[in-house]
């Protein structure tokens, strides 16, 4: 089951239940799959010859129906599918930070030259590039300003009607005073220096030019308002927000049809979330000629949707990684590429749990460091991924490549070995019983003594809740329980699903279960270009699920978005990937498939594992 | 039914027999006896139950499988020497696994079929014998239990009691007190306007004798009968749990997960995650019925016509 | 007769609402609010403050209950968050799919199992009828996944006949009409209902055989054939409407595995999807709507049983 990712802004794009899922990968059978790699397949060069036009039929996975279609998203209905393979059809973002498989801008998709930090990073200048509506108007700054302007009026309503908001982190409540000098620029004053970095990877690609000229109105037939006046912007967003909870009129509403990106809904149907879609012939991006219309299928399910790739039905679709090992019998009609996505994948240890001293144990780096040991992250990606993964060891795994990666995510600094954990255990005073349950011999804060907290007779003993779908969760956590009774650490399965647990098992939202659980795997979590952790790891983020603190991480996470230091969050990253804040998973590959008929360029095709759906770059080949 | 359904009952209930005749006891039961011993399907299922119970309880004993240590590097292999039905994507000896799983898939029928039938029958019999207002609220609670799809109140106690074999037992078993209890019921009522129930009122007998005497030998046939069914059903149950994702989970193996978690792959060609442990289940399931089948006709001593 | 139906139908309703309440009472339970599931992971404390107060899941649960009862009056199923429609717009959409799915292999399941079932008794216990109850038995046994998949495998990847998913059309008529995409499904749920349906009409009919009508009719002379149609047939094939009764149930839910497993958009896969993301007022409306079914099934069983069987005192 294919679990919408809630979009998140700051460090977390998507919480997903289900980041994990669709995933697929390499091609190798070989066992050796030690070291990142992540690939499968390579994407072939544009094809040269005749161009072609016609109707691309796309998969739309389970659960990745459009409910939505205002480019300022609530919380209820925001996931990556809605936000990157809908909404930006029709508005696109003001910066464009993917490049294929690299998490970097990509500058002809970008709306506006790159931002000028000035001010002592306090102000920041946007300057638009030429684009234009598709009815004929330019798009200018006021455009930008009246989606700002529209945000705010949302949140003053409800924080829950812009999902991406982070109260007092960027956009908007950052922004003290927002002008438009000319046409053109767009000028923000903030409260407090930022790092640039973050937010003009993070923060400004959250803006989406919207019409101002054709929107900015509280009923249909109204006359164009103010938007600068709050009490207009707030008419003006009941008003849209209203028109987009219509979903039956998605693709009749005239509001609709205004837009910048390359197409021009053409038909939805509500109860399926199928839709089509025409190109927009004023659109001002590069794309191929002649464009080809677009249609999004629906499924329900994976193996319907594998069904239909294998029957040859849709032109681009994805492999589930149940399916990873039928790749051989559709090759001759698709070309196959997977990669991970952005992000990570973790368990996560609750530091608050003080069920049998569990809060005292875990807060050994040492015993956070066994359970690293026993994770055998090379076994996962054969047995589960059928080799379709590549190793994770921190929140900024070596793939995909990025300018952020520190060194030490590069090589395991944990490698797995049961004995190197039991060997941890032995030299910190425990008893081992493999089996059964190490006991703690020798209480005390030495260095070869338990630690702080953890009395004599202390068991390893702990239970841990795991979220049944997808279900290679499940497979992986068996396996590291199973490892983990060899050590003598005693882990009792819970199994549970993604929503009872984020409701549930959360310290931050749920401090009465705060002696509950002690370890959960949910899934992991994608992460936006500039990979803070922002909200995750520092002591006060909101979703810091397990309650860790550390005073050092808090001052490192704290420079990544407010230092001037380019490699603040490599540092970041470097200490957590020493530290095991959390138990981090290998990352599994999206494998999309697209027929050989269709032919673009390369990058549109790799950018799809990241979530980015861009048939504006392809064409038929006959 | 096998279907999962929103409400696991409601088709269930249709197995109740139209109120049985009644008889002179004794020689009732050596005549099912015989009539069962006659019935080849009857005694080919009950084989067949007998077999599953000493292969899943015994078998441990002497095949030696790993089902507790996970092997990557064998996973999923063939059928081959050292795993003669193969290993699944933890490693694990598949022909062991379908010890353990069965042994889990039998306790759960059969612990939720046991406390499915004293529930109801206790129910069932309390409200038929009372009678009036007290047997109309009895019963117009089963029917608001049995109008609760069955899914919903799963997916509830899944979440919130974990699935252990006994969590699981208690699950099913308290949802399939409600048909029993409708059945014991039906025979009650049937049975109070039997003339020799009626005779033996006006000749003094007390109310305690007359469940003894004459309801509860009645009611049995019809429990034991329900037993067969509610295990099979309990089965299935499981393994559609199983496929929803809130079956039981490791260390505890069970033949339903196994069939979920293999027919994704299926189309892998790896059969044997899929066909031995199918196999399995519907021999089981099937045996069960049958048996129940045989039972129900063989008590039923109308049937003596041939 | 007419007192007895109409006092049937008032503790319907009492069933009815005591099935609310359970149904709300337990939702609540486990999910005092959706605010979480809604929002997402991230949402922070003031979100979620301010959406349970726009919502009313601020008030104390007895008049959260009251509220939506009023409501359910009202036929107000209320707003799901997740699909941004009214859930009696969800409904309106695909009730009708489900309705055909499960009407039409309810038929066929009828038609076939009761001329089984008739011809099984007639031949009890010969090679035939072991032969089919054999059949019968290994379809009973098999879960309904299994089964669905096996057929896809076999019918639409191995051998193409059929199509591997249900049909896609959005008129009921383009589905009904698509015989080639809904052929494996039907033949899931008629499989499966057959197998039931046959061994109960089964021992229907030998109950019947064993009537002494039956005998008086036989010693009468009167010839087989006519034995089977005239008495057996119509008398065996009443607590067949019983049978219909209770599965009324089936007919709106679907069938939820169906469903999931042919892609096929009716309200057993709006109730997967629902479970999926505690998509709340579906989840509650879909159970109610089970819950009134099965009251209604049940309303029609009991009534019918009691004009069939006068035996069984009036309650």
């Amino acid at each position: 089951m294919k679990v919408a990712h809630p979009v998140m802004k700051m460090a977390a794009l998507a919480a997903v239940g289900a980041t994990v899922l669709a995933a697929c990968g390499t091609s190798t059978s070989t066992p050796s799959f030690i070291g990142p790699s992540g690939a499968f397949g390579k994407v072939p060069p544009a094809a040269s010859g005749p161009k072609h036009a016609g109707t691309i039929t796309v998969a739309e996975p389970p659960g990745a129906t459009p409910t939505w279609i205002f480019p300022v998203t609530p919380g209820a209905n925001s996931s990556v599918y809605t936000a990157y393979s809908f909404q930006y059809e029709f508005w696109r973002p003001l910066y464009w930070i993917v490049n294929g498989v690299r998490p970097v801008e990509y500058k002809p998709m970008s709306m506006a030259n790159d931002p000028v930090f000035s001010n002592g990073d306090k102000t920041v200048t946007v300057t638009l590039k030429n684009w234009v509506w598709s009815d004929g108007q330019p798009v200018t700054s006021k455009d930008l300003l009246f989606w700002i302007d529209e945000a705010r009026a949302a949140i003053k309503e409800s924080p829950a009607n812009w999902g991406n908001y982070t109260p007092k982190y960027g956009i908007p409540d950052q922004i003290v005073t927002a002008t438009t000098p000319n046409a053109k620029t767009l000028v923000l004053t903030l409260n407090k220096a930022v790092n640039p970095t973050w937010f003009f990877e993070d923060e400004l690609p959250l803006i989406q030019p919207i019409p101002a000229h054709a929107w900015a109105k509280a009923s249909v037939s109204g006359p164009i308002l103010d938007f600068t006046n709050p009490a207009n912007a707030k008419k003006i967003y009941d008003f849209l927000a209203a028109q987009s909870k219509s979903t039956k009129t998605y693709a009749t509403n005239p509001l609709w049809q205004i837009v910048d990106g390359p197409y021009q809904i053409t038909s939805f149907n509500n109860t399926t979330g199928a839709w089509t879609a025409k190109p927009n012939a004023k659109y001002s991006g590069p794309h191929a000629t002649p464009m080809s219309s677009l249609s999004a299928v629906p499924f329900t399910s994976d193996t319907a949707e594998f069904n239909a790739v294998k029957s040859g039905q849709i032109d681009q679709g994805y492999v589930p990684l149940t399916d990873v090992p039928q790749i051989g019998s559709i090759k001759s009609t698709y070309n196959v590429f997977g990669y991970p996505g952005f992000g990570f994948n973790y368990v996560t240890y609750n530091f608050l749990d003080k069920t049998g001293d569990f809060n005292n144990i875990i807060k050994q780096l040492y015993i956070r460091q066994a359970m690293a040991h026993l994770e055998d992250e090379a076994g996962y990606i054969k047995a589960f991924f059928h080799g379709a993964g590549g190793q994770a060891y921190g929140p900024v795994p070596a793939i995909p490549a990025t300018p952020y990666t520190p060194s030490n995510a590069l090589t395991n600094p944990y490698p797995f070995s049961v004995s190197a954990a039991i060997s941890l255990l032995k030299s910190h005073g425990w008893t081992i019983n493999p089996g059964g349950t190490d006991v703690c011999a020798n209480p005390g804060t030495g260095a070869n003594q338990c630690g702080a907290g953890i009395p004599k007779g202390t068991k390893l003993a702990w239970n841990m809740i795991y979220n049944t779908s997808p279900a290679i969760i499940g497979e992986q956590v068996t396996d590291l329980v199973s490892q983990a009774r060899k050590a003598g650490i005693t882990i009792t399965l819970k199994s549970d699903n993604f929503n009872h647990m984020i409701a549930t098992y959360y310290d931050v939202a749920n401090p009465k279960a705060d002696n509950l659980w002690a370890m959960e795997d949910f899934g992991g979590f994608s992460i936006s270009a500039y990979p803070t952790t922002l909200g995750i790891f520092n002591s006060t983020g909101s979703f810091n699920i397990g309650g860790y603190k550390d005073p050092q991480a808090d001052t490192l996470i704290n420079a990544s978005v407010t230092s001037g230091n380019p490699s603040a969050v490599k540092n970041e990253a470097a200490y957590l990937t020493e530290q095991q804040p959390s138990l981090f998973q290998p990352l599994v590959d999206n494998v999309v498939v697209w027929k050989k008929t269709i032919s673009g360029d390369p990058l549109s095709f790799e950018s799809l594992t990241q979530y980015q759906l861009n048939p504006e770059f392809w064409y038929f080949t006959k | 039914m096998a279907q999962v359904s929103t409400s696991l009952t409601p088709l269930d209930i249709t197995r109740a027999p139209e109120g049985g005749e009644i008889g002179p006891i004794q020689s009732g039961w050596k005549l099912a006896i015989r009539e069962f011993a006659q019935n080849r399907l009857a005694v080919i299922g009950l084989a067949i139950l007998v077999f599953f119970v000493v292969f899943c309880f015994a078998g441990p004993l002497f095949y030696h499988g790993q089902v507790f240590n996970t092997n990557l590097t064998a996973a999923d292999m063939p059928p081959g020497a050292g795993h003669p039905l193969g290993t699944d994507d933890e490693g694990f000896d598949e022909l062991a696994l379908l010890m353990w799983g069965g042994r889990a898939a039998l306790e759960v029928g059969f612990f939720a079929a046991i406390i499915g039938i004293g529930i109801g029958a206790i129910w069932g019999s309390v409200s038929g014998l009372a009678g009036g207002i007290v047997d109309a609220v009895m019963m117009r609670i089963v029917d608001m239990f049995l109008a609760i799809p069955f899914l919903f109140i799963v997916l509830i106690v899944a979440v919130r009691y974990g699935a252990s074999v006994l969590g699981l037992s208690l699950i099913i078993g308290a949802f399939t007190w409600l048909v029993p209890s409708r059945l014991v019921r039906g025979e009650v009522l049937t049975l109070r306007v039997r003339d020799f129930v009626s005779a033996a009122r006006a000749a003094g007998s007390g109310r305690l004798r007359l469940i003894r005497k004459h309801l509860l030998p009645n009611a049995l046939g019809v429990m034991i009968v329900n037993v067969t069914f509610n295990v099979a059903d309990a089965i299935l149950a499981v393994a559609a749990l199983g496929y929803l994702g809130f079956g039981l989970h490791y260390p505890t193996q069970d033949w339903g997960d196994m069939l979920s978690n293999g027919i994704q792959s299926l189309q892998d060609g790896y059969w044997w995650l899929v066909y031995p442990v199918g196999a399995c289940i519907v021999l089981v399931v099937m045996a069960a019925n049958l048996v129940g089948d045989a039972l129900r006709d063989s008590l039923d001593v109308r049937l003596r016509r041939r | 007769m007419t007192a007895y139906i109409l006092r049937r139908i008032g503790t319907s309703i009492v069933v009815v609402l005591g099935v609310t309440f359970i149904i709300f009472f337990l939702l609540h339970l486990i999910y005092p609010s959706p605010a979480i599931d809604v929002l997402g992971p991230k949402a922070t404390g003031p979100a979620i403050r301010s959406w349970n107060l726009q919502h009313g899941f601020d008030r104390p649960f007895i008049v959260q209950y009251l509220s939506y009862l009023g409501n359910l009056l009202h036929g107000n199923f209320g707003y799901s968050w997740k699909a941004n429609q009214s859930v009696t717009a969800l409904f309106a959409e695909r009730w009708a799919r489900s309705a055909y799915l499960s009407g039409i292999s309810l038929v066929f399941a009828v038609l076939i199992a009761i001329p089984l079932g008739i011809f099984q008794a007639v031949r009890r216990n010969t090679i035939a009828d072991n032969v089919v109850t054999g059949l019968a038995f290994v379809t009973y046994a098999m879960p309904v996944f299994m089964l669905g998949l096996i057929l896809i495998q076999v019918f639409a990847l191995s051998f193409p006949i059929f199509n591997y998913e249900a049909s896609q059309s959005m008129s009921v008529w383009g589905v009904m009409t698509d015989w080639r995409s809904m052929t494996l499904p039907i033949a899931t749920l008629t499989l499966i209902s057959v197998a039931g349906f046959s061994r109960y009409m089964r021992s229907s009919a030998i109950d019947q055989l064993a009537q002494d009508y039956i005998k008086a009719a036989r010693a009468k002379g009167l010839p087989e054939r006519l034995v089977l149609w005239r008495h057996l047939l119509r008398n065996a094939c009443l607590p067949m409407v019983t049978l219909i009764g209770l599965s009324i149930p089936f007919l709106l839910a679907g069938n939820l595995i169906t469903e999931q497993l042919f892609n096929y958009q009716g309200l057993g896969l709006l109730f997967f999807d629902s479970l999926n993301n505690v998509d709340y007022n579906t989840l509650l409306a879909y159970t109610m709507l089970g819950a009134l079914l099965t009251v209604v099934g049940n309303l029609i069983a009991d009534i019918s049983l009691t004009v069939a069987d006068p035996r069984i005192r009036l309650a």
